[in-house]
Parts: structure tokens; sequence; C-alpha cells
């Protein structure tokens, strides 16, 4: 009975006008920004971060989800049309996606992806909507050392889950622990790593960070390939975009088992949508009594991983939400942007800032169903989008990122900042370094520098207090084992084969 | 070269010399006096384990360098880095407008066809006004 109240409090909080606007645009923005070949969603949170410090925190973090769950909406666009994936996550619907359109079932297909995001968006905030307070609970009982191992355990877990590998996504992580302690020590007062620059004494902001490796380095990655974007001979017009009852009835089973396959995924730190996304094609495949159709544009080959896209991505949520440590460097950037308003997203958020806590839930739902308008009657609209060439998108994609990081301490030397970054995660990108390793360590550093030092200050000083608690003692274990666990796939698997 | 030897080489680098300037930090002056410095010290050991443990597995599999399918666009980076460089020193000294306009121009020209000149310029006029006007009249930041 609470939580339906508390939905319902955070219902009359999206209810108002600004925060409906925001969430449309940031569903809007997010299908398109998820459409375009190159540019995820990470990319677009990363440059509406800096434009959303004028915003109320709860219209931010809206704003933000909106564009998270509405680029899981867009990703798929280009795959079903074009065969090339908006994202990551979209790359298991070009498996049977394209084969649709190729049939001439284009607008079958556009209707499918959107049924079944919305679904599998729909039934992951209802578990979600039911997890929330539980989690939250029971994160009360964390102090000092908890968060610690927990935030070790999210770093190691996204480190070494991430496709290439797990060494390179632990260096990922390291370099972006350095990241963060640039600047004054703020339990000691000492300047650490500042090389005599005055602006580097309060740290490198990791707005600049965060808008440098996604969106210059983004672009930096795009120029590789500048000639052959926009080029595409793009299918503008379309009959009634929706399915036929026969689709539906070998559609259902799939989304729901591909809903539930995505949430837990997209809880679990580091796995993220592309993993859910491929999980879910895979079990279809599995569990189909003709597993050789699949890749010639059957129905449940796409359906299943769209569901799980879209609902990984409300999943990720709940870890950054109820425990104010995120799994992924998309939630990352949102839990920046809470830190930024002074605020501390964890247990306490659903007690002292109700509105936002509540408020995010709420939206869930609501957004939603605004991106299931947006993505069946404008679908013809807005694929058109995929023809902007890459040489005029581009350079504005740069010009946003550089107006975005001066409103952050009004200061020239951000722009080289950003530059720098820029530089760093393009050939991140090229020589396979994971991302999102980094992108979390940059966010979570801080706190898990003064977590550690407050909790040997609790204990004089002794390593002992991270093994007093029973948490303590699953985390590290869960920690060991996310850490041992691709090395020993890697032998296994040398063995075999 | 191998990308895992690259990276490898880079953060061997990056590791020891970070391991080596942590041990040069100022000390606290209350509490542990080490305190402000375990936790840099730590993070350069395990740069420079991990880079090793990436080098030995890459020189023992004997990997081949792998060929890339696409080369550095190396004259659009270092362009890009370069205007971006350029704005930044002229930013604060010539004002907004006219160092914006010069930016997004240059860009323009760099990236887009130099044969849509004049589009490239009533982009780079257009977007500097409408920023200006965010700026200045919605978001009330006064711009240099």
């Amino acid at each position: 009975m609470e939580t339906i109240n508390s939905l319902l409090y955070g219902l009359t909080i999206v209810a108002q006008p600004i925060n409906i606007i925001f969430m449309a645009i940031g569903c809007i923005l997010g299908t398109v920004l998820g459409m375009l070949p190159g540019v995820g969603p990470a990319t677009g949170i990363a440059l509406l971060l800096p434009l959303t410090f004028t915003m109320k925190p709860e219209t931010a973090l809206i704003t933000m989800a909106a564009v998270y769950y509405g680029a899981m909406f867009g990703g798929s666009r280009s795959s079903i049309l074009l065969n090339v994936p908006g994202d990551g996550a979209a790359v298991a619907s070009c498996f049977d996606g394209y084969p649709m359109t190729l049939k001439g079932k284009a607008e079958s297909a556009l209707a499918i992806s959107a049924i079944a995001s919305f679904i599998g968006g729909l039934i992951a905030a209802i578990i979600f909507l039911a997890l929330a307070m539980p989690v939250a609970r029971f994160a009360l009982r964390f102090g000092p050392p908890e968060y610690f191992v927990l935030m070790v355990f999210a770093l190691s877990a996204t480190a070494s889950l991430t496709e290439e590998s797990p060494v390179k996504g632990f260096m990922s992580l390291l370099f972006g622990l350095m990241v963060t302690t640039v600047g004054i020590d703020l339990q000691s007062g000492v300047l650490r790593f500042t090389f005599g620059i005055p602006e580097l004494q309060t740290g490198i902001d990791f707005v600049v960070v965060i808008v440098g490796i996604y969106g210059i380095g983004e672009v930096f990655k795009n120029y590789e390939t500048i000639k052959e974007t926009g080029m595409y001979a793009l299918k503008t017009t379309f009959g009634r975009i929706w399915i036929t009852l026969e689709e539906w009835r070998r559609c259902v089973w799939p989304i729901l088992r591909g809903s539930i396959v995505g949430f837990i995924i997209g809880v679990l730190p580091g796995a993220g949508g592309t993993i859910a996304a491929m999980m879910a094609y895979s079990n279809e495949k599995r569990l189909s009594k003709e597993p050789g159709s699949f890749g010639t544009g059957v129905p449940e080959g796409l359906a299943a991983p769209e569901a799980a896209n879209n609902a990984a991505s409300i999943g990720a949520m709940i870890p950054m939400l109820t425990l104010g440590v995120p799994g992924s460097g998309t939630t990352a950037v949102m839990l920046g942007a809470l830190m930024i308003y002074g605020l501390q997203p964890g247990p306490l958020l659903f007690e002292q800032h109700p509105e936002i806590a509540w408020g995010v839930i709420a939206s869930l739902f609501v957004g939603n169903l605004i991106c299931i308008i947006i993505n069946l009657p404008l679908a013809g609209l807005l694929v058109r989008l995929l023809s902007v060439p890459g040489r005029l998108l581009y350079p504005l994609i740069v010009v946003i990122a550089f107006f975005g990081v001066y409103t952050i301490n009004f200061s020239v030397v951000d722009f080289y900042m950003l530059l720098i970054f820029g530089f760093v995660g393009y050939f991140m990108r090229r020589y396979k370094v994971p991302l999102a390793p980094m992108i979390l360590a940059v966010v979570l550093g801080s706190s898990m520098e003064n977590s550690f030092r407050q909790s040997l200050m609790l204990s004089d000083g002794s390593l002992g207090i991270f093994f007093r608690s029973s948490i303590c003692i699953v985390l590290i274990t869960l920690t060991t084992f996310s850490v041992i666990w691709p090395f020993v796939k890697k032998i296994r698997l040398a063995n075999r084969g | 070269m191998n990308s895992d030897v690259i990276i490898g080489i880079a953060g061997l680098t990056l590791g020891i010399s970070y391991f080596i300037q942590s041990l040069s930090l100022p000390k606290a002056f209350i509490g542990n006096p080490w305190a402000p410095i375990y936790f840099p010290s730590s993070l350069g050991v395990l740069m420079t384990l991990c880079s090793v443990m990436l080098l030995c597995g890459t020189l023992r599999h004997k990997k081949k360098g792998e060929k890339f399918s696409t080369q550095v666009p190396w004259f659009l980076i270092i362009g890009t880095i370069a205007i971006g460089s350029v704005y930044a020193i002229l930013f604060d000294r010539i004002g907004f407008i006219p160092s914006t306009i010069i930016f997004i121009g240059t860009m323009l020209f760099l990236v887009n066809d130099t044969k849509s000149w004049l589009l490239n310029i009533i982009l780079a006029v257009c977007l500097t006004l409408s920023v200006w006007y965010c700026f200045e009249k919605v978001l009330y930041i006064t711009m240099p």
C-alpha cells in the first residue's frame, strides 16, 4: 500500500507540465540519439548533463532517464532498416529485424520492436517498483565499510564483465581512479597532482571527463567513417506500422521472457543492454522449435532482444537509485548529475527527497507510453534523421560539448581538459579499452576513497573492519568471484579448445 | 603493433610515473602523515601490475599486430584539437560572439565540405547568436 501511495505521489510529480515537457523532449532526443549510428545514450546524457544544471533535480533526472530508455527504443530503427545498429544494445535486433525488412515486412518489424520495448520497459518498471523500497531499506544497514566494499564490487564487476579483456577493464578502472586523485585531498588538505595549475586544485570535474570521453571521443571515432554516414538508401514511406494477430501470438512469450532476462542482467553491474539483448536472443533460439529459422527474419528473434534491452536500461537504475552505486557508464553519468546538486543517491534519497526517487520511478511508466507514441506513428518522420550527414552532425556535437563544459566552472581550462579526455577516449575506443569502468571510477572514486578512510578511522587503522559484517563478507566473496571468473572462464575455454 | 602491446606500454609508463609522483606528494600535517599517499601509490602499483600482465599475456601468445579496418583520422583529430585550443585562447580575449563564430565556422570548414561555404557561414553565425541569446537572456549567464 505504501508503495502504491508513493507511486501516486511520484505521478503527481511527473504530471507537472515542466516534467512532462522535458520527459517528452528526453524521449524524442533519446530516440534520435539511439537511432544515429555511433551516438549512444551515454553520449546523449553526457552532452545533456551541463544543460540540466538550470533544472530542478527531479526534472533533470526524469529527462536523463527518458533519454536512456528512449535510446533503447530508437536504437533498433537503424538496425531494422539499414542493418546498422544505433548502439551496442541494438546489435541483436539486426539479426532478424533486417531480414524482415528485406522480406518487405519493415512495418511489422518496427511495430514489433516498439511494442516489445514498451512491454519490456513496463514490466521492468513494475519490478523496479516492487523492489525499490526493500532494497533501499536493506541499504540503510550500510556503513562506510559496507559502502566501500560495495563500490569495490561494482567497479570490479564492471571491469571484469566487459566484453573486451578484463585486464584492460581494470586498467580503465585504475585510470579513472587516478583522475579522481587530482586536486586537494579533502581529509588532509594536501594538494595532489596539480602540477602548479591553480584550476586543478578543485580537481578535474567529472562532467568534463564524461563529456570528453563520451562526446568528443565518440566524434573522433566517428571521423574514421565520416564519409559513410548519411549516405544510406533509406525507406522513409511506410504503410500502417502495426502487427498481425499471428505475429503478436508468436511474440508475446519471447517478450515476457526477454523482459525478465533483460531486467536481471540490467541490475547486475557491468552487464548492460548489449549482453541482455544477446542473451535474450540466444535464449529464444534455444527454446525455439525451429532454431534454424533464427536470422531469417522471425518476429521472436526481434521481440526478445528488444524487450530485453529496454528492461535492462530500467533494471540498471535500481542500484543507482537505491544503493547510490551505478552499474553502467550511463547510470554513472546520471548519478553524477545528482551529485552535482549535492544529493547523495542511495537509501536516504527515498526519505529525504522522495520527489526525486518516486518521480523517476513514476516517470518510467509515463515515459514508456510517450516513447511508444513517438516510435509508432512518427517512425517514418524520425528515420529521415538518419540521412543527416555526419560531417554536419559531428562538428555540432563538438560545439555543444564545448558550451556544455563552459557552464560548469566558466573556465577555459575546461576546454583543454575536454580535448585531452576526448583524445584519450578516442584511443581507448580504438584499442578496445572499455570506457564504462573508467567513467564509474571517475564518478565514484572520491566517495570510495572517503569511505575507505572513514572506515580506517573507525577501526583505528585496522583493515579487519572490512571483514566484520556479513554484508561485507558476501560482497568481498562476490568481488573475488567477479575478478577470478573471467580468468577461470578463459582457462576452461583454452582447455576445451 | 598489437593494440594490447600499445596499451600495455602506455599503462606501464603511466603506472610507474604515477607511482613515483605519488611518493613525492606532501605528507599530512594531522593524523597519519602517509594517509594522502596510500591510495594513489597503490593505484600506481596496480596499474603497473595490470600492464605487465597484459604485456606478458600478449607476448606469451605471440599475438600478431591486428589490422584496423580504418585509419586514424589524424587530420580531423589534430584539426579539431587545434581549433578547440585556439578557441580557448581567443574566448576571453576577443569575446564570446566573435570567437564562437570563428570556432564553429572553422570546425564546419574542417569537417563539412568547403563547397558548402555559405551553409557553414550561415550555421556559424545563427548558432552563435542563438546560443548567446540562450545564455544571456534565458539562463542569465554573462558571457565574455
